[in-house]
């Protein structure tokens, strides 16, 4: 009995040494981890909170900028009553509100129109980053109270860590980090909310950014999109029309979701003749009632109908019943347009697009006007590690004909600017289209090649290439707001700034590194209106 | 000379064994057995709880012989025990691997006769490699091993042994059903009374072209499309050699044997119509083992291995992957038997080499020395079996060590305990493979674990009950985790497992119909102890909670019908435990019928999944075979075998 004894004790005492393993530089507080950095409720350590008027900083509470230290608290001397306009300037019973208007800061009767009264204090629930939508309901560290709701300027997937990050427009860190599903890879709004979709968890996660204090920004929901298969596979999330559209790529499929039960309401398999060596659906533009999705094994674009797919489907009835709504049938609880998600063709696209001899491997898609334009990362195949068989390109749908747009000979194709190759995601920025490249050679000698940002001006037609500017990051992830460009290192956990005024680079980590030093910025997002 | 007691003079009797196995039915002095003319007797097999490497460790021993006319692989004949979960890979001849009490495929020594199929290149041991034909009985040994089995064995070690040449035996025996599933197999063995020679062969192969049903949408909705497996076909063969001779007061065992196949790469849920997998294994051993003494005994044994694996996975690239293996090893071995038992010392070097495309040329020694004791006290009340063991394997290093108990406490119901702790150095793979979306890392250290385990053992003439409790503890486990670009091992994993185990076996009223009822339960409680704050405090994936096996069985001398149940419980494909999947529950029945006495002619029929449920899945979703009739025409020596 001793050595039953010895052991048991021996893996009891063993099995209570539980390590909860963060990322670098951040802490378990409770069963999330959080960047104790620039976390206001956990500044520095789990539980401290820096409360109202402070911000974190490099995990120190500090007074927030505009606000003044009085007695050494943080006060906001615009509408504080016991602070009002500068340090010790107490409102008095007769006057006991602190406002501040365009006529300056002084103590009132009563707050001016448009003001709340957080108790005494006069605040724009609109915009105060104190009292965002709610008195007391302060914003995190470089968040802004955007219409009552607290938002940095940049979001990211962090594919290592699981978790997506704030930063603001200048790359500083900014809130907290949310823990999401396993491996976020893609972004996008939908009715104020940010959606991920989770690649191997086979979910999408939902940030929503108008809950109560204390964490008025939190994941809400994640909801399993994959439900079956061993081993998920969602490469790409798209919001439009109240809907969202994710390629499944573990399934071959693109399913179309409704954001409020997370209910999948088609899915439609994209390769129905079952002719695909690899499916591999990827990006997604919606157009025209209409879902364009890059086949990246199959190298064409398939064109889902998703006109009948109308949002806040009605709720199936007992047994599955929709006699109520008619033309509808009963497909995960909702009742579902029979029409919605019908397969109207692939665009295949030809090897003459393609500079390797193993297919264009269409990526991204982004519609600009009446075209379509796909990235075309013309991977070769046929080596181990799929690296670049030539140049990166870009093709052009026209989407009134759902055909490609033709060239002088063959399909349009453009080339994209040396030294870009294997390019990702694109966005436009006025009439030029900005692409992220760049090839980690994982497989061989470990270095990088064709990284940069390159442009190509959509004033022509053709699209003419234009510049590329070099980085030392492989990018792949793009956004554009505040008129700079964004991209996001797939080799690190890095963040590029791009202002093309200035013609200014600028680079910040934002991805934390995982507890084994890797870090990759699988998407990144600007807030809405920005 | 010295008295030993009765206990004492069973270990005795079974170090003696281990080197003078001579056959039983060989009379003392060399005189041959007068022929024996049995009545027509009722032979009802049921598992036995002693393992011969390790007689105090948590064991449960399969007799192939009890499932004999069934068509059955050497997964299935070791899921019948507890602890053991088989992962099925598509089943009908595909890779299939075992866990024990948790651990991984990885983690769990398997052995044909001793010799390890574990290989440098990692991913565990595919038991439909092992033809099943060949099998006489398969230990499983339960819990961290490695002081009498080597590194490697944390969860436990699976020994299939095979049939012994014994004179005079033969049979043959041919199948056929569902899906174009054939199989036919022989084997025969000539000797006298100082020698003996056995040869068997075997083939198999199935068109694997079963229908199922499955859910395309991914959604769990229920709206499930009917399809038939493509690619799915399966050849395997191989051939069996084994010898045994009577050399001065020693003797002299070789085993040769070769096996392999091509199988389909049927994919899932993208279909891969083009992707195969052809294996290939040679193991080769001689052994001497010779009295050294009074009470002394030596043994030497020379051991080979040679594998081969090439795999076409097209999404991969037109490159075909292939994978040599060789390994040799020489091992030595003294027992001495003392008053209180058995000292065994000994010592064995090899060396290991395995050139694979995306690791290279890969090689290195390994050496260890090891020493236990079998030790009776109490006049032989209480079994006491400490181990110790040093590895080294390339410039990976460490003690493996066991110490087991065994208590008899009143009639045939003893008290077992044990523990142990034991390593397994990161494979080739691990250390060296690139290729794909996986990265190698060889900053790697061993994985180690800790295991204990208690429990009463009634084992008699009714038949076996073994209830236990069990505990592991598994550190610096290897997980794939992201690397800089794809998938990276990191020594990062950490979970304990416990749980109950239950086994019961019994044919209480043999002249009943030869009824007999076997049971098997296991309760595997896992919790992951590191990670991210949402995996920690859940369960392992694919670690279900419950598995229960039953069956009930008659076996009279003409005719026999067994019925099976193999119940599964939920677990979850993820380590957040977000995503379950269900448990399944599958039923097998079969039935045999004696056509001829002599020789032993019987006709048999075995239904698997007989209610025919086209929705159950293996680990990877990769959907397992419909209802499955098979025909066995059975033959053989109804005196030898």
């Amino acid at each position: 009995m001793k050595t039953w004894t010895l052991s048991a004790a021996l893996v009891a005492l063993a099995a209570c040494s539980s390590q909860k393993v963060c990322p670098r530089g951040q802490a378990a507080c409770g069963n999330t981890c959080t960047a104790i950095a620039t976390d206001v409720n956990n500044c520095g350590a789990c539980g401290v909170s820096c409360g109202f008027g402070g911000t974190c900083s490099a995990g120190q509470c500090i007074c927030a900028v505009g606000l003044a230290t009085c007695t050494g608290i943080c006060v906001d001397p615009a509408s504080d009553p016991a602070h009002c306009g500068s340090c010790g300037q107490a409102c008095t019973s007769t006057s006991p509100f602190c406002s501040t208007t365009a006529g300056g800061t002084a103590c009132a009767t009563s707050c001016a129109a448009g003001q709340t009264a957080c108790g005494n204090a006069c605040v724009d629930l609109a915009s105060d980053p104190f009292h965002c939508g709610a008195c007391g309901r302060f914003c995190g560290s470089s968040e802004k109270c955007i219409d009552q709701q607290c938002m940095a300027d940049l979001y990211l997937a962090c594919g290592d860590t699981n978790q997506l990050a704030e930063a603001s427009a200048d790359l500083t860190p900014a809130g907290t980090t949310y823990t999401v599903g396993t491996r976020p890879v893609s972004l996008d709004w939908l009715g104020g909310r940010l959606y991920s979709a989770d690649s191997i968890g086979g979910s999408l996660s939902e940030l929503r950014f108008d809950l109560p204090a204390p964490n008025p920004v939190s994941i809400s929901r994640t909801f399993s999109i994959d439900k079956t298969t061993a081993f998920p596979d969602l490469e790409f999330v798209a919001a439009g029309g109240g809907l969202l559209y994710v390629s499944n790529s573990a399934l071959a499929n693109l399913d179309v979701v409704d954001p409020f039960s997370g209910a999948v309401m088609a899915a439609v398999h994209l390769d129905p003749n079952g002719t695909d060596l690899f499916t591999g659906p990827a990006g997604i533009a919606l157009a025209n009632g209409k879902a364009y999705v890059a086949l990246n094994g199959a190298d064409a674009i398939a064109v889902i109908d998703v006109s009948q797919c109308q949002p806040v489907p009605p709720a199936c009835g007992a047994g599955g019943d929709c006699s109520a709504h008619a033309g509808t049938a009963c497909v995960n609880g909702l009742c579902v347009p029979t029409g919605c998600g019908q397969f109207l063709q692939r665009i295949a696209l030809p090897p003459s697009l393609a500079s390797t001899p193993n297919g264009p491997t269409p990526y991204r898609l982004l519609q600009v006007g009446s075209r379509l334009y796909v990235t075309l990362q013309n991977l070769d195949r046929t080596t181990p590690n799929f690296a670049p068989g030539g140049e990166g390109r870009l093709a052009a749908v026209d989407l009134l004909t759902n055909a490609l747009v033709p060239g002088i000979s063959g399909p349009l194709f453009v080339s994209l600017p040396a030294p870009c190759q294997n390019p990702g995601e694109l966005v436009a920025l006025g009439d030029t289209l900005y692409v992220a490249c760049g090839f980690f050679d994982f497989f061989g000698t470990k270095a990088t090649q064709g990284n940069a940002i390159v442009t190509v001006s959509l004033a022509t037609d053709p699209p003419t290439p234009q510049a590329a500017i070099a980085t030392q990051d492989v990018l792949s992830p793009i956004a554009s707001c505040g008129g700079a460009v964004y991209a996001g290192a797939t080799d690190t956990g890095t963040v590029v700034r791009y202002d093309p005024v200035t013609g200014q680079l600028t680079r910040a980590p934002l991805c934390p590194p995982d507890s084994n030093g890797n870090a990759f910025v699988a998407d990144l997002t600007c807030r809405p209106g920005l | 000379m010295t008295r030993l007691s009765l206990a004492q003079r069973g270990m005795a009797a079974c170090a003696l064994a281990c080197v003078l196995a001579v056959p039983a039915r060989v009379a003392r002095g060399g005189e041959p057995e007068p022929p024996t003319f049995q009545e027509e007797e009722v032979v009802v097999r049921l598992p036995r709880a002693e393992a011969s490497t390790d007689p105090t460790a948590s064991a449960s021993v399969v007799d192939a012989r009890r499932f004999a006319g069934e068509v059955k692989g050497v997964a299935e004949l070791i899921a019948t025990a507890p602890g053991v979960a088989v992962q099925d890979y598509g089943g009908l001849g595909h890779l299939t691997t075992v866990s024990i009490r948790g651990a991984t495929a990885d983690d769990v020594k398997v052995l044909l006769d001793g010799i390890p199929l574990n290989t440098a290149a990692g991913g565990g041991v595919d038991l439909s490699s092992i033809p099943s034909a060949w099998i006489d009985h398969i230990e499983v040994v339960r819990g961290a091993e490695g002081a009498h089995a080597g590194t490697g064995a944390l969860g436990g070690v699976v020994n299939v042994v095979t049939k012994p040449a014994a004179a005079g035996a033969w049979s043959a025996q041919a199948s056929g059903g569902s899906f174009t599933t054939l199989s036919a197999s022989a084997d025969a063995a000539v000797g006298g009374d100082r020698w003996a020679v056995l040869g068997a062969a075997t083939a198999e192969g199935t068109d694997g072209r079963f229908p199922y049903l499955y859910d395309p949408t991914g959604t769990g909705s229920g709206g499930l499309v009917g399809a038939v497996r493509d690619n799915d076909a399966v050849r395997t063969g191989g051939a069996l050699f084994k010898a045994w001779s009577a050399v001065g007061g020693g003797r002299v065992d070789a085993l040769a044997q070769v096996s392999g196949g091509r199988r389909g790469l049927p994919g899932w849920p993208t279909l891969t119509p083009n992707d195969w997998q052809e294996d290939l294994r040679a193991v080769g051993t001689a052994r001497l083992g010779q009295p050294l003494g009074p009470s002394l005994f030596g043994s030497a044994q020379l051991t080979g291995r040679y594998d081969r694996l090439d795999v076409d996975i097209q999404q991969l690239g037109p490159h075909v992957f292939h994978q040599r293996g060789l390994a040799g090893s020489a091992r030595g071995e003294v027992q001495w038997l003392h008053r209180a038992g058995t000292l065994t010392v000994a010592g064995s070097a090899g060396l290991e080499r395995l050139t694979a495309d995306g690791a290279g040329a890969r090689q290195r020694p390994e050496w260890a020395i090891g020493v236990s004791e079998d030790a009776a006290l109490l006049a032989g009340r209480l079994r006491l079996a400490p181990a110790l063991r040093f590895d080294r394997v390339g410039s990976y290093s460490g003690f493996s060590g066991k110490l087991g108990a065994m208590l008899r406490l009143f009639g045939p119901v003893s008290l077992r305990a044990s523990a142990g702790r034991t390593f397994r150095p990161p494979s080739f793979a691990e250390l060296f493979l690139q290729q794909g979306i996986l990265e190698p890392n060889p900053d790697l250290v061993s994985e180690q674990a800790w295991t204990g385990d208690a429990g009463l053992v009634a084992e008699g003439a009714l038949g076996l009950v073994s209830a236990g409790a069990f505990a592991s503890l598994y550190r610096d486990l290897i997980v794939y985790e992201r690397g800089s670009f794809g998938l990276k091992p990191f020594n990062d994993g950490k979970a304990s497992v416990r749980g109950l185990e239950i086994e019961a076996a019994s044919a209480p009223v043999r002249r009943l119909l030869g009824l007999s009822g076997a049971v098997a339960y296991t309760l595997l409680l896992s919790e992951n102890l590191r990670g991210a704050p949402e995996v920690v405090g859940r369960d392992l994936p694919y670690r279900p909670r419950h598995r229960l096996y039953a069956r009930v069985a008659l076996e009279e001398s003409a005719w026999g019908a067994h019925v099976e149940a193999h119940w599964v419980g939920s677990a979850f494909f993820d380590p957040q435990n977000i995503r379950p999947y269900s448990a399944t529950t599958t039923f097998h029945a079969g039935g045999n019928v004696r056509l001829l006495a002599r020789p032993d002619l019987r006709l048999a029929l075995e239904v698997k999944n007989f209610l025919d449920d086209r929705t159950v899945v293996d680990a990877f979703g990769n959907p397992l075979p419909a209802r499955t009739i098979l025909f066995t025409v059975r033959v053989g020596n109804p005196d030898r075998g």
